[in-house]
């Protein structure tokens, strides 16, 4: 009994959604729209663009300071072992 | 690309707005959500590879983007709210009392569901298969159908204590 209440408030349910009122009805003039998507979105987006490679840059030089750092570091101390070596022969 | 364009965003048009009616919260309007939809479908139907059905697609889109709605600001649809291009107008048809009123509660009823739960409805309300559900929320065919009964459990307690 009560599953048949179920399966009837379910239809109710469903016909309310497909009748849903205050719909509007939706006026689209295609090619201007895109039009006004590349105007609007272009500025917006490259500047985020823009904000994005400067954070890169950024965070990419000091990660390159820090390596080459660490390059120059490893390059002395193996020259330097050399040497030694070189000066015990 | 204007022609398929045109072609997705003038078929699923009104779902895109049923959808976007039931996520929007003030101050957002579904007028915003629904423009910012128009947006991510442009951008994105390039890279549409049809893996899936352009209806489950337009859908995951819509529905992504109320989603995020949330967390997102008004401002953050300013950058829409003049296009010219895309007009609302005022439904011309009589607007019932007693529907306005069942619809209004369905609307309550659905907003009190989990996200997940909600998003579930709306695409059976649309009637999408089971299958396309699932291929939408990640989920298994199963796992929906064992939601739907639940969601239908509630649903049906919520209408019935309201209207």
């Amino acid at each position: 009994m009560k599953e048949n209440n179920q399966n009837e408030v379910w239809k109710d349910i469903k016909a309310i959604w497909n009748k849903q009122p205050e719909s509007a009805t939706i006026n689209i003039q295609v090619s201007q729209l895109i039009s006004e998507f590349k105007d609007k979105i272009r500025p917006f987006e490259r500047d985020l663009i823009t904000k994005d490679i400067a954070l890169i840059k950024s965070l990419t030089s000091d990660f390159e300071k820090e390596s080459i750092r660490k390059d120059i570091t490893l390059i002395t101390s193996s020259v330097k072992k050399f040497i030694d070596w070189l000066k015990g022969n | 690309m204007q022609d398929t364009f045109e072609t997705v965003l003038e078929s699923n048009k009104d779902k895109i707005f049923r959808i976007c009616r039931i996520y929007a919260m003030a101050p957002i309007e579904p007028q915003d959500l629904f423009q910012e939809v128009a947006y991510q479908i442009w951008r994105s139907l390039e890279s549409f590879k049809g893996k899936s059905s352009i209806n489950t697609w337009v859908y995951r889109i819509t529905l992504n983007v109320c989603l995020r709605a949330k967390k997102k600001s008004k401002k953050h649809y300013e950058k829409f709210s003049s296009l010219e291009s895309i007009q609302f107008l005022p439904s011309e048809e009589n607007q019932d009392e007693d529907q306005l009123e069942k619809f209004a509660a369905l609307r309550s009823c659905i907003s009190t569901l989990k996200e997940l739960d909600k998003t579930i409805v709306l695409l059976h309300l649309e009637e999408l298969p089971y299958r396309e559900i699932a291929e939408v929320t990640g989920l298994s065919d199963n796992h929906i159908a064992v939601k739907m009964k639940r969601i239908r459990k509630h649903l049906y307690n919520c209408i019935t204590s309201t209207l």
